[in-house]
């Protein structure tokens, strides 16, 4: 359908007080027959932080150049391996202890997005600015939310939580100056209401109404939505309309999990509304960011899948032992194979989302295309703490930026703030350095 | 490698050579032998030109001296330049890969194949100067100076 209107990139279904949902990208936000003008879809860029390592033979394929069969680790990519860039002996040296003793995950963790040594206290904290912080600093202005910081696990962030170091070290990404961490969000709820609530807190009387009624938040737009869908072509009706199943899919996960909750044990440690399953918990939080991409609510999210040093048992795996204390096998079979399998684990939770943003279509791409997504550890080997040769995956082209279905391998020593250089280049920052960094990473035949 | 623990170790030694004749990898050898005396550790080697055999050699020998990598740090990588001339590759240098064992297996095993096996000097002499105490590394220099002048190019 061509139409002599053109839909702001900016418009949002309202509703009585309590609802704002942004929209996909439309045909009609386009101008009509005038395609040299329509706008580039945004580039985004999200990190997936993974703790305590992996297990690296199941990681690095044994060749470089094409993605040929992926590692074991990696088989729930095996359908997007066109699609990965796959980067080899990058290193955050301010990982490592230093001078500063013991504590690599608190190092690790705190250095990850910052690039910087952190102090090594419980007290006096101080890291640096987090290079996602530094790109929100300049493009978050565009969005709704300049970034979004997520996790599933505990988020305290005082207390010591490895050899010295504070728990703010292990239990957050993202970090808005070197005194301030960004602590992620970890309740569904929370982070639906932050995306499509007008970000008025609603009184108790209307959360209590909300609550007893059931209502869908789409049911407060039902007259805008209506009023959208009459001015839409059919090919953009089908997109609201997949974009509106799958908030409204969401929703009714978070009521699931919320009504799972009261009945399995109320007195549960998790969050009201946070579901107890790890799978179910990271699938929603992902469809929200995968959502909120759509709507271009962000472009930068940053999203711990478990807090550094974490001793998560994994009993939907049959794993009873710690995460942490598995990592330190000291080469015992058994419990590498225990380690292995939370690896394969958490990419197989992690391609799940990729499948989202594969599936989402923008033109004639599709929003993975357009996204630059970090899946990666601060450690490589857990059991001996090192911080060279980190597992590190890209995925997504950045929007023609990398070229991906590749293994890369750098120099080793290669810093990891190269990488992160380079991405800040996408995404339209061009500091001359950032953190250790010694340049842009070579041969990566950027586009 | 990188320090661990906070007790004033003995001095980092960082050397870099062209490597270019037996000579240069004996004062390597020098360097470990006060290693081995508890006279210094050695942090960083690094070589002035840019070939891979000879980097192979040097990385061999520095395994040697260096034994099994233990948690917490493995056997760091040889610098070396990827500009200028690579220069001859001394005999000396390639023959110990083609010693075999009785049952055919090498003696020695190169685990330098390319570049990418090695490290950029100036990010190496970095990272590992990082990890030494105020006033207590050394460099020692064999052959014309061109590591110094980059190091000052960088913040540390």
């Amino acid at each position: 359908m061509i139409t002599r209107k053109t839909l702001p990139r900016r418009t949002f279904l309202r509703g009585l007080g309590t609802a704002a949902i942004g929209l996909p990208f439309l045909d009609a936000m386009s101008p009509a027959l005038r395609a040299s003008t329509m706008p580039n879809p945004p580039v985004r860029m999200a990190f997936f932080y993974v703790p305590n390592g992996i297990i690296m033979d199941g990681w690095n394929p044994d060749y470089e150049g094409k993605l040929q069969a992926l590692p074991r680790a990696l088989k729930s990519l095996e359908p997007y391996k066109e699609d990965i860039l796959q980067l080899g002996n990058l290193t955050h040296n301010t990982g490592r202890a230093l001078l500063d003793g013991a504590g690599d995950h608190g190092r690790c963790c705190g250095s990850y997005l910052t690039g910087i040594q952190v102090k090594k206290s419980v007290t006096d904290i101080r890291a640096g600015v987090s290079f996602d912080q530094i790109v929100a600093n300049e493009v978050g202005g565009k969005t709704r939310f300049p970034s979004l910081e997520l996790g599933m696990d505990d988020a305290r962030q005082a207390g010591d939580c490895d050899s010295g170091y504070s728990c703010a070290y292990t239990n957050n990404l993202a970090w808005k100056s070197e005194t301030q961490p960004l602590p992620p969000i970890l309740n569904p709820r929370v982070l639906f209401e932050r995306l499509f609530g007008t970000g008025q807190p609603m009184t108790p009387e209307e959360r209590k109404r909300q609550t007893i009624y059931r209502r869908s938040i789409l049911d407060f737009v039902t007259e805008d939505t209506h009023k959208l869908e009459g001015s839409l072509g059919p090919t953009d009706r089908r997109k609201l309309d997949e974009y509106l199943t799958a908030i409204r899919a969401v929703e009714r996960q978070i009521e699931r999990a919320e009504s799972d909750n009261r009945q399995i044990d109320p007195h549960m440690d998790k969050p009201y509304g946070v579901p107890a399953d790890f799978a179910e918990h990271f699938k929603l939080m992902s469809s929200m960011v995968a959502i909120a991409f759509q709507a271009d609510l962000t472009r930068i999210v940053t999203f711990l899948m478990t807090n550094e040093g974490t001793s998560r048992p994994y009993r939907e795996l049959n794993i009873a032992d710690g995460h942490h204390p598995l990592t330190h096998h000291r080469g015992q079979a058994e419990l590498m194979e225990k380690v292995r399998r939370i690896n394969e684990y958490h990419v197989q939770q992690f391609a799940g989302f990729v499948e989202k943003m594969k599936t989402a279509k923008e033109g004639d791409r599709s929003m993975l295309d357009n996204s630059m997504i970090v899946y990666g550890a601060g450690l490589s080997d857990g059991n001996a703490h090192l911080h060279e040769d980190l597992p590190t995956v890209v995925i997504g082209r950045g929007g023609s930026y990398f070229k991906t279905g590749q293994r890369i391998v750098a120099r080793r020593e290669t810093p990891m703030c190269n990488l992160f250089l380079t991405m800040m280049d996408r995404m339209g920052v061009h500091p001359e350095r950032f953190g250790d960094s010694t340049g842009r990473l070579q041969g990566l035949n950027l586009g | 490698m990188p320090q661990f623990g906070n007790a004033k170790p003995s001095a980092g030694a960082f050397y870099d050579s062209g490597f270019t004749t037996i000579d240069d990898l004996l004062a390597m050898a020098v360097l470990y032998g006060l290693q081995g005396k508890g006279d210094c550790r050695v942090a960083i080697v690094t070589m002035s030109r840019p070939n891979v055999a000879v980097a192979g050699f040097v990385d061999t020998v520095q395994r040697y001296y260096r034994g099994a990598p233990g948690n917490f740090a493995q056997v760091p990588p040889v610098g070396m330049r990827t500009d200028g001339s690579a220069g001859e590759t001394p005999a000396a240098f390639t023959l110990p890969f083609d010693r075999k064992k009785p049952d055919g297996t090498p003696v020695y095993r190169n685990q330098v194949k390319s570049v990418i096996e090695t490290g950029d000097p100036i990010t190496l002499i970095r990272n590992y100067m990082e990890a030494q105490h105020d006033g207590n590394a050394f460099m020692v220099l064999r052959g014309p100076r061109r590591i110094s002048p980059r190091l000052s190019t960088f913040p540390v």
